[in-house]
């Protein structure tokens, strides 16, 4: 009976491989590296960077004006070594992004040399609505770009993926903007990028790529 | 004896280090459109997933998940990077489908495998069952079946149930014969499993 089983099991994993193997045609590998900073180097990167020339870039540069942007890059390129590793099924911790973390992280704590701004402030701050807009709005915009240029990638947990993808895309944007906001407080950072930077995290982890579910 | 033994183990070591670049040059030849390729390299994979998938469930199940994991190879198999090892890939493959079989079998509530006895009694009193006209003949008597649910579920309910589940009439084909709209159908079939599973598990307590 168990003898029986087996043998038509096998003989279905027989004709599975035949009809998988007939279905075989030429296909390019996806190569996440390439791909991903092909889009950022060629599309992405100086694209924001002639929008934020046509919004200006601010007047002053203090350290912390310096420190701003440098912590949003770092993620992002923290965000682009594991995004490279969570695009195949075995996606696993990328440590180029663990090294990097540390780092933006010492670029937050540079921020509190800014001048401090009580939570009231913070929110009343003249730029807040703005920068809250610009980072979502472009971070979305963004994410939807590489989602349709990331279409061939196969993680193992798509929503992830795509939270981070969000995440991703919004501090690039965040990177940019920070070189125009006049304002480096620590504090602004959580109010008003922090919000920005997990509502397009949110969503773009809610609308992943359908080809991204195996 | 002992050297028996050693040239045995040396040769084993030479057949897993050959099988390891062959199986990633047949996957290459895969990607580039070669099938025979292909299918030598799924059949070369096959005694190591079914090792995997020992590990991972239960026997009854490792053919199963083994044909899972070979239709997601075939899914993700661009995504195979020529620098790396190939059997990592499969395993880390396996193991997202076993996960998703393991899901998929607790959002079911309930998954009753069937024991030998079982079995045995079953192939007892349906000895055709392997084939589909007798099958169709003995096993699904539609009057009875009828019968029987409508002791359970409204007629039109049982009606959607069995033009939809037993006798394999598309949705839209159901919703025309019954003068119903296919959303009805819909939804009248998910309430008739519903109630019928939920009747079942209260029985089963």
């Amino acid at each position: 009976m168990n003898h029986s089983n087996e043998s038509h099991s096998t003989r279905n994993t027989d004709t599975l491989i035949t009809n998988l193997a007939q279905q075989a045609s030429h296909s390019s590998t996806f190569n996440a590296r390439a791909i991903l900073w092909s889009a950022l180097l060629i599309i992405f990167i100086p694209l924001l960077g002639m929008i934020m020339a046509a919004l200006g870039y601010r007047s002053d540069w203090p350290m912390t004006a310096l420190a701003k942007p440098a912590l949003f890059f770092l993620l992002a390129l923290c965000c682009v070594f594991q995004l490279i590793q969570l695009a195949k099924p075995i996606g696993t911790i990328n440590s180029k992004a663990l090294f990097l973390l540390p780092l933006a992280f010492g670029c937050f704590l540079l921020l509190f040399l800014a001048p401090p701004l009580t939570w009231s402030e913070a929110f009343e701050f003249k730029t807040y609505n703005f920068c809250f807009a610009w980072i979502s709005g472009f971070g979305l915009i963004i994410y939807f770009g590489l989602r349709f240029i990331l279409h061939r990638a196969r993680p193992a947990m798509p929503h992830i993926f795509g939270a981070l993808l969000g995440f991703f895309s919004a501090t690039l944007v965040a990177s940019f903007y920070a070189m125009h906001c006049p304002q480096d407080s620590a504090l602004y950072i959580v109010t008003a990028y922090l919000p920005a930077l997990t509502l397009v995290s949110i969503v773009s982890g809610l609308f992943p790529h359908k080809k991204w579910f195996w | 004896m002992e050297m028996t033994l050693s040239q045995s183990t040396d040769s084993s070591n030479e057949t897993s280090a050959r099988l390891t670049p062959t199986l990633e040059i047949r996957l290459m030849a895969a990607l580039a459109g070669d099938q025979q390729a292909y299918a030598l390299f799924l059949r070369e994979c096959l005694p190591y997933l079914r090792a995997r998938a020992t590990k991972l469930v239960d026997s009854n199940m490792r053919d199963d998940l083994v044909q899972e994991t070979l239709i997601a190879i075939h899914k993700v198999k661009h995504t195979y990077d020529n620098s790396c090892p190939v059997r990592p890939w499969l395993a880390g493959i396996m193991r997202f489908k076993a996960k998703e079989a393991w899901r998929k079998a607790k959002n079911r509530h309930a998954f009753i495998s069937l024991d030998d006895d079982s079995i045995a009694l079953i192939d007892a009193q349906y000895p055709n069952a392997n084939n589909a006209d007798a099958q169709d003949a003995e096993i699904i008597n539609l009057a009875e079946l009828t019968a029987q649910l409508n002791a359970h579920l409204k007629p039109e309910s049982a009606q959607a149930l069995i033009a939809t589940k037993i006798k394999g009439h598309s949705v839209e084909a159901t919703a025309k014969t019954m003068g119903r709209t296919p959303s009805w159908v819909k939804v009248t079939v998910h309430r008739a499993i519903k109630t019928l599973r939920n009747e079942l598990m209260e029985a089963l307590k």
